[in-house]
């Protein structure tokens, strides 16, 4: 009997005093409005947009460019920190999906397989978040990465699935995102031009990445209509204008000339004679390398 | 019970849909024609029905091309098309860089090279022969 | 009795301090979000309480045997006797099951929700007594008891949802869209989805409020992925079904050309496709409170043709952007809110949520994430979202990790509901322990191999 009411008291004690209340509303700060602000002016007709996102350099021609010039491969420029746990807004899920995108471009070019895996998992679990997961093959990805003579075909599902993401998002009313991978893939791309210059200063990679500026505006242009959103657009169309800035004294100019062309093999070969000449210095490009690793760094850090 | 189980599996087996994704054997077709080391890099996807007017290529895309690389554009027309598949590139100028059809001989490339010098936005223009109707892929490579 | 009692506190550091994981290596810091190893803590704690359970009761009568047969002619109250050994248990297991929690739950950094641990725990512990003495009751000797446990014991363990997938065991005792019905009787399939679905619910940051209006972290995310899986997957699915009516349809003899002969004969192509179309619009419509197809009566062999199909397209489309408007918004009030106040939420976020439990209970990488059967499409994924869909009035089965359960017409939460049944079923089992069924059966089966 003794034991039936202490172990009564015992529950009624639990009950009361471990039961879960609903955090007190006064520690939080709630926003005044619901609405989420888009400046509409400014928003691209989806046309431009597509037309943008396909201008975007692939990382898999930065790549490319760094085996012409033989370039070892290092993992030291795979973003590694990222967890894709820890990805809390759909800012934070677009853009690492964008970086990763990069990084997975880059290993694929050098076929290091093996560390793809890891990257790829993450790419999942962050496309899964945002609902974007249906249109990753990654059972095909994985295969083919496991099987080496297959280069093409993996890059070619890797790009392919983050085309169908990226018009999946702009037709879904979801074009911020969108352009937030864009600028994920571009900043790793220019992150890992911008390391290996530092190592292996060669003027064709420098002139690619003081070639930048060429599209630099039409990067600008697509994240422009969210600049005003939360603060993380806030502080991204900030980091975008400062790289904007250290392009600004860079110059390009351009050489005459007309084609040269060779038929070859039931094919034509064009010879471009015109050229395009990148005058900078070594303080402007050390100044586009530093604000890129900062910017990617503080972007990949958000821990 | 039993009979619940058999249903349920006869139904399974017909039942479920599945929701993969199959990427177009065309593009897969075309990529291959690229070469062996040809590294794919973007494919445009082309349909079109019969033309009004035959000046201007209909299908536009821009896209950027970068120098000291070299690209390969390979175009490949489907089983159903009428027209054969052809390329113009022009540069921001609008001035014509090179087309995979040669208007003189009336010969149409089924790829062409593009050793690439000066870094910029081209406008990337497809099109069939005599505006007919027709369907295909153009592939973008890098080569070596 | 110093050692029943020390039993179960011994139990609960081992195991708590060896799971106790930090991933990253160059940190000292324990990170409750990132241990992997919860789920299985839960899964392994029930199955303490089970083994403490069944093994104090277990020779709980037998022991008494020889007394039984001593005080048989005193006609003494068998409810009595049997009410005093059940208080016993009751009692020794609560402790038992108090002690644990107390120890094993703070070394792992779950925090609050001790009751719920207890509870679930105490139950396991109460229905393996229960158990016990009715093997205890119905034996003849301590081997055979002995050998019986883990007989009981193994199938709980396999049938509790925790080590085998409910969706990936062979096909005669699996279900499409319910837990088997084989694993309804383990009590640990209840009291496991009760704990897994509680700490994944109801943990501060799950419950943590993100909208002036009261929504909580986890009503938004379960709108955000109802909202999702109707777009993406259901609209797919009921444009591909219509896709194969009208297919069907413009197949039919009937309907090419206007042959009288024909219409006479009336001989119908089977459309295969048309009850899951009327089904599924019935219940999106009902469920998530959009407007129903305004036509949807005439989705039948005789009434259905392309002005139908073109409406229908009208409608999914509508739907999909509805559909994609809700998803988008809530979205986007998580971000706003999360944005506000991350530093504090991130605190808590790492306190409160596991990242394993997340996994665990949505099932991410499921390939085949809608299903179809019985002319109804079966959601595959993200199980702690899902409602189940009312169904009769005494049927409660539903698929597994679901975060509510429908009985007698209510909508009842998992927890509460698992828990009851498990005590009710304890209850029942104390029955067949005065009715002596268990022994019956024993000693009739005995006497069948005599009979040989």
């Amino acid at each position: 009997m003794k034991g039936r009411v202490f172990l009564i008291l015992i529950i009624v004690f639990f009950g009361f005093s471990c039961r879960n209340s609903k955090s007190k509303t006064s520690e939080f700060v709630f926003p005044q409005s619901d609405s989420v602000p888009v400046s509409e002016a400014e928003k691209l007709s989806p046309e431009a947009i597509a037309d943008i996102s396909k201008n975007i350099s692939s990382p898999v021609e930065i790549a490319n460019l760094l085996q012409t010039l033989q370039v070892p491969f290092s993992q030291n420029y795979i973003a590694e920190s990222i967890d894709a746990n820890r990805q809390s807004t759909s800012f934070d899920k677009a853009l690492k999906l964008g970086i990763l995108g990069a990084d997975l471009g880059y290993l694929n070019m050098y076929e290091k397989t093996g560390s793809s895996l890891d990257v790829l998992s993450s790419i999942r679990k962050i496309a899964e978040d945002i609902k974007v997961g249906q249109f990753f093959d990654f059972e095909s990805i994985k295969r083919l990465s496991k099987n080496r003579s297959n280069l093409d075909s993996l890059l070619f599902i890797s790009i392919d699935s983050y085309n169908k993401i990226d018009s999946y998002l702009r037709s879904n009313d979801r074009g911020q995102l969108s352009a937030l991978m864009i600028i994920g893939v571009w900043i790793e791309g220019q992150y890992l031009a911008t390391q290996v210059v530092s190592q292996f200063p060669d003027k064709r990679l420098s002139d690619r990445i003081g070639e930048q500026k060429i599209i630099l505006n039409d990067l600008l242009l697509l994240i422009s209509p969210y600049c005003k959103r939360d603060p993380e657009f806030i502080s991204l169309c900030k980091d975008m204008q400062n790289i904007k800035d250290k392009y600004r004294d860079i110059r390009i100019t351009y050489t005459q000339g007309d084609p040269v062309s060779v038929e070859k093999d039931g094919g034509l070969t064009i010879k471009q004679t015109e050229t395009s000449v990148v005058t900078m210095s070594k303080e402007q490009l050390n100044g586009v390398i530093e604000i890129t690793k900062n910017i990617r760094d503080r972007l990949i850090s958000n821990n | 019970m039993k009979k619940i189980f058999i249903t349920l599996t006869i139904l399974l087996a017909f039942g479920f849909l599945s929701f993969g994704q199959v990427s177009d054997p065309l593009i897969s077709k075309c990529a291959i024609n690229a070469g062996a080391s040809a590294k794919y890099l973007k494919d445009f996807r082309i349909q079109l029905g019969k033309a009004t007017s035959q000046n201007e290529l209909r299908y536009k895309a821009n896209m950027s091309l970068w120098k000291n690389t070299k690209y390969r554009f390979t175009m490949c027309n489907a089983e159903n098309s009428k027209g054969q598949l052809i390329l113009t590139i022009k540069d921001e100028a609008n001035k014509l860089i090179l087309s995979s059809f040669d208007k003189k001989t009336g010969k149409i490339f089924s790829f062409v090279d593009f050793e690439c010098q000066k870094s910029g936005i081209y406008q990337i223009s497809y099109d069939f022969t005599n505006g007919q109707q027709g369907s295909g892929v153009g592939v973008v490579s890098m080569i070596k | 009795m110093l050692l029943t009692l020390l039993e179960a506190p011994i139990l609960g550091f081992v195991l708590s301090f060896i799971i106790r994981y930090i991933p990253d290596p160059d940190s000292n810091i324990y990170i409750f979000s990132e241990n992997e190893n919860i789920p299985i803590y839960i899964f392994m704690s029930l199955i303490v309480a089970l083994f403490l359970g069944l093994t104090i009761s277990a020779e709980e009568i037998f022991r008494d045997r020889k007394i039984l047969k001593r005080e048989h002619f005193l006609n003494l109250s068998r409810n009595s006797y049997l009410l005093s050994k059940v208080a016993i248990l009751i009692f020794i297991s609560a402790i038992q099951t108090l002690l644990f929690v107390l120890i094993a739950n703070p070394i792992l950094g779950i925090k609050g929700m001790y009751f719920h641990y207890w509870l679930a725990l105490f139950t396991t512990a109460f229905c393996a007594n229960m158990l016990g003495l009715n093997i205890s009751a119905s034996f003849n000797s301590a081997i055979t008891i002995y050998i019986v446990i883990p007989l009981l014991i193994i199938p709980m363990m396999v049938l509790s949802g925790a080590m085998f997938s409910f969706d990936k065991l062979n096909r005669e005792i699996g279900n499409v869209d319910k837990v088997p019905m084989i694993a309804e009787f383990m009590p640990t399939r209840w009291t496991y989805e009760a704990l897994i679905v509680s700490q994944f619910k109801d943990n501060k940051y799950s419950q943590t409020q993100f909208t002036k209006e009261g929504e909580t972290y986890y009503d938004l995310e379960k709108r955000r992925s109802e909202a999702e899986f109707n777009k993406v997957y259901r609209i797919k699915a009921l444009r591909d079904a219509l896709e194969t009516t009208l297919f069907e349809f413009r197949s039919n003899p009937k309907n090419i050309g206007n042959n009288e002969d024909l219409l006479i004969k009336k001989s119908i192509h089977k459309f295969t496709k048309l009850q899951l179309l009327k089904n599924e619009l019935e219940k999106m419509s009902a469920i998530f409170h959009v407007p129903l197809f305004n036509y949807i009566s005439d989705l039948t062999p005789y009434e259905f043709n392309p002005g139908v199909a073109d409406s229908l397209t009208k409608y999914l489309d509508r739907m999909d952007k509805t559909f994609s408007r809700i998803s988008n918004t809530t979205s986007d009030r998580k971000d706003i809110f999360y944005n506000m106040n991350d530093l504090k939420l991130k605190q808590i976020e790492d306190a409160y949520y596991n990242y394993k439990l997340l996994e665990l209970v949505t099932k991410p990488y499921e390939r085949k994430k809608i299903l179809v059967y019985n002319n109804s499409l079966v959601q595959n994924t993200d199980p702690i979202y899902l409602d189940p869909y009312k169904r009769g009035f005494l049927n409660f089965r539903t698929h597994f990790y679901s975060p509510s359960k429908y009985i007698f017409g209510m909508k009842t939460d998992t927890f509460v509901f698992n828990i009851s049944i498990v005590l009710l079923g304890s209850v029942f089992l104390y029955l067949a322990l005065y009715f002596e069924l268990l022994g019956k059966s024993v000693r009739f089966f005995e006497n069948l191999k005599f009979r040989k």
